[in-house]
């Protein structure tokens, strides 16, 4: 349960943050994600088949990722395309990436090679059950990630990222082009939502192109969740919460598997739950809105 | 003016090799057989090759386009329309999507399907004793009752869990007989479902503590995910009942019951090289592997030890024994 | 300092619903001038800043800054140089961050790196600014800028504008939208820092009075034309009734709006 929940709460929650920083910072609704998540994965599992070690790995699956999110802002700034479709256009093309990166298969198990997983059961064995052990090391993983997408948004850079989903004239009286902040922003996080697919190829014991599937939605959940958690503005608490969200997500999840039969629901359920989670967020959220504008 | 010339020029080169492509005469002679299957995977690629031995045992000279629809239904059709361009002699569709989909592009051409668990629920032949006129094919359907008592036998079973996929029928109607089976035999089942192979893992997750032992059978979705399924059930001393033989030599399942699919994909192969020598696929019946030759049993010793389970005698004298990660027998 | 050279600007061209909106339009505009410029609806004005700061291109026609040609620039590439304020007090800030958060993005013009470069120096720093403004804003830094009247975030839009130190300042009406008290508030805050800072400015208002009152050239615009230009001397003698007298001559017609005659 720890794993199923926490581990892949937190390893999915690195993809959250990426679609987070699309979504919301930059007001750029990024479908690239269904195809830059499986692209980590691969990239990853490529990296470890070929003996090129877990760390080269995953600099190169983040790499990937951002490279992916540039493509996207590429083909909106320069054809003029809407968000939606550039992402989409990414994401198509990023499928028959994928499977020329597996060499032209879809799937490749993990299992036989030694991946950051077996490492981390390693170096604990026997102090700490592994699933513990798992469970602290995404905790570190995330929480560094987190700290550096903070000190990101302090910078002048960052600041200007928060404008300019708010208020993109304002970025352009400054003399700052929204087309570049577009291509770093989405590029990067499509590089963090890369970065968790690499880590969940590794979790789930295998490498698939269609890992991918719908996992923009999952994302958007757990964003969701996240706003309905906490409120604030400040961006450290903005970042926690979408975490927050990510397990929560993955937590309800896991109970409507376990607990689903004692009323009648199977898990083919889970996915209108999925929606059923976003509008009930937002409804939520927009609630307080709502009833002030009604009273004012 | 430019422009339009240039425009012209493009599209006149498109459909030269439009052209060409459809216009590829069949290899004059030689037999060409267009193989399809659904995705890369161990159990669908021993069959491939199986079935190439099968037809080359009679057609030493046959020719054969290799084709992969890596899991999409569209490129299933695209390779179906792109054998019926070619004029294949007989199209092969390993898994029943990809033969669903030749079934439909092609009404004279002879289509032997291979490993389709429910030929008559797919669609693609009226019964199983006897083909249509231009159908007619292998079925692994799989011995659910032999592999579920096997795996009581071997390890106890008091509560069975199933992972499969709601959205493969072949594992929908498998998984149906699985359940009926544990009532016959008097233990309980648990059903965990996934749309997607990344869900396979929380699925095994969200079952493991209520069951004393796993089954698997032909779903490819979970086999993909296989991995997942052994990592959760090893780390919680679950034994697994496998019903592929193949994917067991090189992960550490427990046990697997199956036919080994390069035998199938052999006698998929015959059936297409009796097609080829004149024989009507309407006067051959769908081919079940009932043979006891055609069965595998495996059986992983390094697993059961994790496990804390003694494999009977008898077994380990006729099995294929695992251990040390490698066959033994 | 900023040469229009034979500007025209048309919209929806060969199509039926064709509209040219400035015509054959001559504009040089001198170092520490402050122009207000006045005009009709429809007359050309807010495109006339709109082919200043590129947010729209000329059909025909130059644009020169300091000398170099600029026509062909992209918006945020001139907004390097040129400050706006808009009609919609909302405009200029990011609702979404801190009153210091957005004080440090408009503190300099330019692409932004990867350095922290808010700490309590620049705070003291924007707190002094702050202090100009008589709103006791400088002790809400902290504060999220959505909580601030409209009034407050036009006259802090204003102000970091004004930091910001551009070349020219293109004010769009921005006033417009206030309540009397705010506007006359924002107003001489305008004066102020225009004359403290000594500000090339451009002024669109409706309000004939404050175009006379305010800046030491007028400009009246009709139909896409600059049809009135009045320098210092003479501009300081301008009264209302003069100004329409003078539109009559011109145009033949009556002055239209209401609101820039009772104003």
């Amino acid at each position: 349960m720890i794993e199923g929940i926490f581990v892949e709460g937190l390893i999915y929650g690195i993809m959250a943050l990426g679609v987070f920083f699309t979504f919301r910072i930059l007001d750029f609704p990024d479908l690239t994600v269904d195809g830059s998540f499986p692209l980590g994965a691969v990239i990853m599992a490529v990296a470890l088949e070929n003996g090129w070690g877990i760390l080269a790995g995953t600099w190169l699956a983040f790499a990937g990722g951002t490279c992916a999110g540039i493509v996207t802002a590429t083909i909106h700034n320069k054809l003029k395309v809407p968000h939606l479709l550039a992402g989409i256009l990414t994401m198509t093309m990023l499928y028959s990436v994928n499977l020329r990166i597996l060499s032209n298969r879809a799937n490749l198990p993990l299992m036989n090679v030694r991946n950051v997983m077996d490492v981390i059961a390693e170096k604990t064995g026997g102090i700490i059950p592994e699933a513990w052990a798992y469970l602290i090391f995404f905790i570190l993983v995330v929480v560094f990630i987190k700290l550096s997408l903070d000190l990101f948004f302090h910078t002048d850079m960052g600041l200007v990222f928060g404008a300019l989903g708010n208020n993109t004239q304002m970025v352009i009286n400054q003399g700052i082009s929204p087309d570049t902040m577009k291509l770093i922003g989405v590029g990067l996080a499509n590089g963090l939502v890369a970065l968790s697919g690499a880590f969940a190829a590794q979790y789930l014991g295998f490498a698939d192109v269609n890992l991918g599937q719908g996992i923009v939605i999952s994302g958007l959940a757990s964003v969701m969740l996240g706003e309905f958690l906490l409120k604030s503005n400040r961006i450290s608490i903005l970042t926690l919460r979408v975490i927050l969200g990510a397990v929560l997500y993955k937590a309800i999840m896991y109970f409507g598997r376990f607990y689903g039969y004692y009323i009648h629901m199977t898990p083919n359920d889970l996915k209108l739950i999925s929606g059923l989670l976003v509008i009930a967020s937002l409804f939520f959220a927009n609630y307080k809105k709502i009833k002030e504008k009604g009273d004012g | 003016m430019k422009k339009n010339v240039l425009k012209i020029a493009m599209t006149g080169l498109l459909c030269l090799a439009a052209a060409f492509y459809i216009a590829s005469p069949a290899y004059a002679g030689d037999a060409l057989i267009g193989i399809s299957k659904i995705v890369a995977h161990p159990a669908l690629d021993a069959l491939e090759q199986g079935v190439q031995d099968g037809v080359k045992k009679t057609f030493p000279t046959a020719k054969f386009d290799l084709q992969n629809a890596n899991g999409e239904m569209s490129t299933a059709s695209q390779i179906a329309r792109k054998f019926k361009a070619q004029n294949v002699d007989v199209a092969v569709g390993i898994a029943t999507p990809t033969a669903q989909a030749l079934v439909n592009a092609m009404k004279k051409t002879p289509v032997v399907f291979c490993a389709v668990t429910d030929p008559v629920g797919a669609g693609l032949v009226a019964s199983v004793e006897k083909g249509q006129p231009y159908v007619t094919g292998t079925s692994d359907m799989t011995p659910v009752r032999q592999q579920i008592e096997m795996l009581v036998r071997l390890a106890g079973v008091k509560t069975l869990g199933h992972v499969y996929t709601s959205s493969e029928a072949n594992a929908v109607k498998l998984a149906g007989i699985a359940k009926q089976v544990c009532k016959d035999l008097g233990i309980g089942f648990v059903a965990s479902t996934v749309t997607n192979s990344s869900e396979v893992k929380q699925a095994t997750q969200a079952i493991i503590k209520r069951v004393d032992g796993i089954y698997l059978s032909n779903d490819n979705t979970v086999f993909s995910a296989l991995g997942s399924v052994l990592s959760v059930a090893n780390r919680n001393k679950v034994p697994v009942m496998s019903a592929d033989p193949s994917s067991a030599k090189d992960n550490p399942v427990f046990a697997a019951w199956g036919f080994d699919y390069y035998k199938m994909g052999v006698a998929t192969g015959r059936i297409v090289a009796r097609i080829l020598n004149g024989e009507k696929p309407v006067d051959i019946p769908t081919k079940f592997m009932t043979d006891p030759s055609d069965v595998t049993l495996i059986v992983n010793l390094d697993v059961a030890e994790t496990i804390g389970v003694k494999i009977p005698g008898d077994i380990l004298e006729t099995a294929t024994v695992i251990k040390n990660g490698k066959p033994v027998n | 300092m900023i040469q229009l050279k034979n500007i025209t600007k048309t919209f929806n061209t060969g199509t039926h619903s064709e509209k040219t909106v400035i015509r054959n339009l001559d504009l040089t505009i001198g170092k520490d001038e402050f122009i207000t410029i006045i005009g009709s609806n429809g007359a050309g004005k807010t495109t006339l800043f709109n082919l200043i700061s590129g947010n729209l291109k000329p059909t025909s026609g130059t644009v020169h800054v300091s000398g170099r040609d600029v026509t062909r620039d992209p918006e945020y590439k001139r907004a390097g140089y040129i400050g706006r304020i808009f009609q919609d007090p909302l405009l200029g800030t990011a609702s979404n961050m801190t009153l210091e958060d957005n004080m440090m993005i408009t503190a300099e013009k330019g692409f932004k790196w990867l350095k922290i470069s808010l700490n309590n120096q620049k705070r003291a720093y924007f707190r002094e600014e702050l202090k100009q403004l008589n709103m006791g804003l400088e002790n809400r830094l902290k504060e999220n800028v959505s909580l601030l009247s409209g009034g407050q975030r036009q006259a802090l839009t204003l102000l970091m504008t004004v930091l910001s130190k551009p070349d020219i300042v293109l004010l769009d009406e921005h006033t417009a939208a206030l309540d009397p008290r705010n506007a006359a508030m924002v107003m001489d805050l305008t004066e102020k820092f225009i004359d403290s800072h000594c500000l090339t400015t451009l002024m669109i208002t409706h309000n004939m009075q404050h175009a006379i009152d305010y800046g030491n050239r007028l400009l009246m615009m009709d139909g896409g034309e600059i049809i009135i230009d009045i320098r210092q001397e003479e501009k300081k003698t301008l009264t209302v009734k003069k100004l329409v007298a003078m539109f009559n001559d011109i145009r033949k017609k009556e002055f239209e709006t209401d609101e820039v005659l009772l104003a």
